[in-house]
């Protein structure tokens, strides 16, 4: 706490920080460990879980690459953001609007330190003659300079380091345990708002991005976190992870953007270039348990380029993403076709590296946990898209056109109840969803003879008693599965036009197919011919930003048997529900300044949620 | 200039990084204006005022913004233009307000696009000088879009107004970005 407000005053004196942002009463003293399991058990169960929404990919001004971007609030203003109050962005006072039931601050673990000797100028290293100069450096060419010889360069190297202004690891405990961790023991209040210990590891091959995020499962964490200036490599990482384990900690890796991997996050070799084994498999899915579906930077799930048969591929593609930086838009960079691919390892290896359920998170760099609202959007990157101009016209540096970014999407897990333990087991058990905003509720079972359930209660109650959640992993049977499942539109939000599921499958080369089945949809449309169901139709009008739900449904239910089932082909099942069409952030810019829609982004969307996975394996 | 930021303009210069105002290249932009807010504390906070100031038709909005059938090439141009010709009527505006001699330079970045121009101060005439590399050691530095400029030489805003609400950030020693700061309300009627 003593830290906390310390750096608060560090803050505001050397970068002439208002006051006000963190002149709220500072919360009561944490209660110690022993208070906290105590106050934990005090939450009720809830054997049949609730839908907790939150966010594991949020970076604060303990990023260098945000505080450059101009990111000045903390870890602990992120946290009391998520929780409902006000902060101020870029001089605009901004409210999350609803509150999140639970966030882990996820800052490069990189330079931490350098970021605490930055901002605390009673920090060891705050005196730094090269600081001093970066701090002293008014004509931005010298600021980009340093800032490519000492950050960027150093990052992309084949030996990433620490800049030479480091001032040792004391630095980066300092920012992990007085900061980070701090703010998140601060803030947590079981049974209603989660905070979790987490970082990100940075790592990159050639530009492609090997990004994880590690999750913690309570506080017993190390000393510091692993950075890719420890080691660029995941394999390393995985061992790292390992090791912790062993030293009696709980931790999980979420990797995103594997759009834009370049094909590195799903290769068919190791790091020697080896091809995988099983070894390699069981470690990996050991610790990487999700996958981040969405975020800003466009959608993972699919593109419509590598999937022109489902006609809902094309929804927040990000193409500019494949075009900076040398990087290159793969099929084999997507998680469709990774957790289809996963199949065929399990068959081969007997294991499967990419066992993965699906998570959510924005990748903000401006400090706002799950600030995902398009009708109120406030970019997610700083002076690359703070307003509607530079949104319109600009770019995040060596990464994506503005306009083609999206405000990121919404991690959710259906869990026991509201503490860490709860919410971290339920992302390890894949009992986890995302949606592209919305707070869509969606549950999905599958088993051997699941009835069709009358109402949303029975279907959970069936669900858990002779099924599989999503996650799950249903075992060798002759009868084709039985799928229920079950989805609310957000209360605030759109209606819903129809559930899908999308089954996986690999083909006798081990190549993946898939194929996307309507599940069940709003009003009375009957599939075509061809077997497509019509649309549900639009009441956008992009004159004014605005639609209707006099079309959709508010709440769908169905039940759904696999008519193509194989019981000797392992195969996969995922939920994709689809809203009626909405604004797009794109529009609601356009409308508000009174400037023309942009041609090259459509109008409107339709947003979605997707759950994990449930797997079918032919052999146990 | 100090040695060290020499040597880094240097590097930069030899790696063949293009350093151009974001009018002529946009590629590195969003870095140069955050990397603004290290130098200039809350500069950003400048944009979002100008934006919602724009939204609440309180100032001009950028007629080039609604030219759909214009390159990102074209339109860059034709903002350079404008931001020229409107900072030379600043200049003739604010030139002819007297100002003491010893009053520092100012130099003026629309943050938008990172583009520096100077008000200089001889025989106690503002001159200017647009599109420059950045603000010389000595100068005031103001921070403002070019809605912002627009209105004060078409009289529709003063300096003093334009800082009161946010449009207008000035940098630089109290003394004399006092001294500015009543310099510019003056010769705008503020």
């Amino acid at each position: 706490m003593k830290t906390r407000r310390l750096l608060v005053s560090a803050m505001s004196a050397a970068f002439g920080l208002a006051a006000a942002p963190f002149g709220h009463a500072a919360p009561e003293a944490p209660p110690n460990a022993a208070a906290i399991e105590a106050l934990e058990a005090t939450v009720p169960d809830n054997p049949m879980k609730e839908a907790y929404f939150g966010e594991t990919h949020v970076h604060t001004s303990f990023s260098m690459d945000a505080f450059i971007g101009g990111a000045r609030i903390t870890p602990d203003e992120a946290y009391r953001f998520a929780k409902g109050k006000d902060v101020t962005i870029h001089g605009q006072k901004h409210n999350i609007g609803r509150p999140l039931d639970f966030v882990a601050v996820s800052d490069h673990a990189e330079f931490i330190g350098e970021m605490y000797s930055a901002q605390v100028p009673s920090a060891r290293g705050h005196d730094n003659p090269m600081l001093g100069e970066l701090r002293g450096l008014s004509n931005p060419d010298e600021q980009r300079a340093w800032f490519v010889k000492y950050v960027i360069s150093n990052m992309r190297g084949e030996n990433p380091g620490h800049p030479p202004f480091y001032a040792g690891p004391e630095t980066t405990k300092s920012a992990w345990n007085d900061v980070i961790l701090e703010a998140a023991r601060d803030h947590y209040e079981p049974g209603r708002f989660t905070t979790l210990a987490g970082f990100e590891w940075t790592a990159s091959q050639q530009a492609g991005n090997m990004h994880r995020n590690v999750i913690f499962r309570d506080l017993n964490v190390p000393e510091l976190p692993l950075s890719a200036l420890d080691t660029n490599d995941e394999e390393r990482l995985w061992a790292w992870m390992a090791e912790q384990e062993k030293q009696g900690r709980r931790l999980l890796a979420i990797p995103h953007n594997s759009n834009g991997s370049k094909g590195f996050m799903f290769e068919p070799v190791d790091n020697a270039g080896r091809p995988l084994t099983a070894e390699y498999a069981r470690l990996r899915s050991h610790f990487e348990r999700l996958i981040e579906m969405m975020q800003i930077k466009g959608n993972s799930e699919a593109h419509r380029k590598f999937w022109p048969a489902d006609e809902f591929a094309d929804f927040e593609n990000a193409d500019s993403v494949g075009t900076f930086s040398g990087r290159e838009l793969k099929k084999e960079s997507f998680v469709r076709w990774a957790v289809i691919k996963g199949l065929d390892y399990q068959a081969k290896l007997g294991a499967n590296p990419y066992q993965l359920g699906f998570t959510g998170g924005t990748d903000n760099h401006n400090g706002l946990p799950t600030d995902v609202a398009e009708n109120d959007y406030v970019g997610s990157h700083g002076p690359a898209d703070n307003t509607v101009a530079v949104r319109r016209e600009g770019e995040i540096d060596g990464w994506i056109k503005a306009k083609e970014s999206n405000p990121g999407s919404v991690a959710a897990v259906w869990a026991t109840k509201n503490t860490r333990a709860a919410i971290w087991d339920a992302m390890a058990a894949r009992e986890s969803f995302v949606t592209s905003g919305p707070r869509i509720k969606v549950r999905f079972f599958g088993g051997a003879d699941l009835l069709a359930p009358a109402d949303g209660k029975a279907l959970v109650e069936q669900g858990y008693r002779a099924g599989v959640p999503m996650g799950g992993t249903l075992k060798a049977q002759s009868k084709a599965p039985t799928f229920t499942v079950w989805a609310a539109k957000d209360p605030n939000g759109a209606n819903l036009d129809r559930i899908q599921i999308v089954k996986g499958w690999v083909d006798a080369n081990g190549e993946p197919q898939d194929k996307v089945f309507d599940v069940v949809w709003s009003g009375d449309r009957k599939p075509g011919a061809d077997g497509k169901l019509p649309p549900v139709g639009s009441t956008v009008d992009v004159a004014t930003a605005t639609y209707t739900n006099s079309i959709g449904a508010v709440e769908l239910l169905g039940r759904w048997t696999d008519p193509e089932f194989d019981q000797k082909q392992p195969a996969l099942y995922y939920v994709r529900v689809l809203e009626i069409p909405t604004p797009r952030w794109t529009t609601y810019d356009a409308v508000r300044a009174k400037l023309p829609l942009l041609a090259d982004v459509p109008a409107s969307v339709q947003e979605r949620a997707w759950t994990s996975p449930i797997w079918y394996t032919p052999k146990d | 200039m100090t040695r060290l930021a020499a040597l880094f303009t240097v590097l930069a210069s030899a790696s063949g990084t293009v350093l151009a105002c974001g009018m002529e290249d946009g590629a590195s932009v969003a870095f140069r204006r955050g990397a603004l807010q290290l130098a200039y504390p809350e500069a950003l906070h400048v944009g979002t005022a100008v934006w919602q100031a724009q939204l609440a038709d309180q100032l001009p909005r950028d007629p080039v913004a609604t030219r759909s059938d214009l390159s990102p090439e074209e339109r860059g141009a034709l903002r350079l233009s404008r931001a020229d010709e409107l900072l030379h009527r600043l200049s003739d505006r604010v030139g002819a307000a007297r100002s003491d001699e010893g009053q520092a330079g100012v130099s003026i970045v629309l943050i938008g696009p990172v583009h520096w121009s100077r008000l200089e101060i001889h025989d106690g005439v503002a001159q200017a000088q647009v599109h420059v590399d950045g603000p010389k050691d000595d100068d005031v530095v103001l921070v403002t879009e070019l809605p912002v400029v627009e209105a004060i030489v078409e009289g529709r805003l003063d300096f003093a107004r334009a800082i009161d609400r946010g449009l207008v950030r000035l940098y630089g020693p109290p003394a004399r970005t006092a001294a500015a700061r009543e310099w510019l309300a003056a010769a705008t009627g503020g």
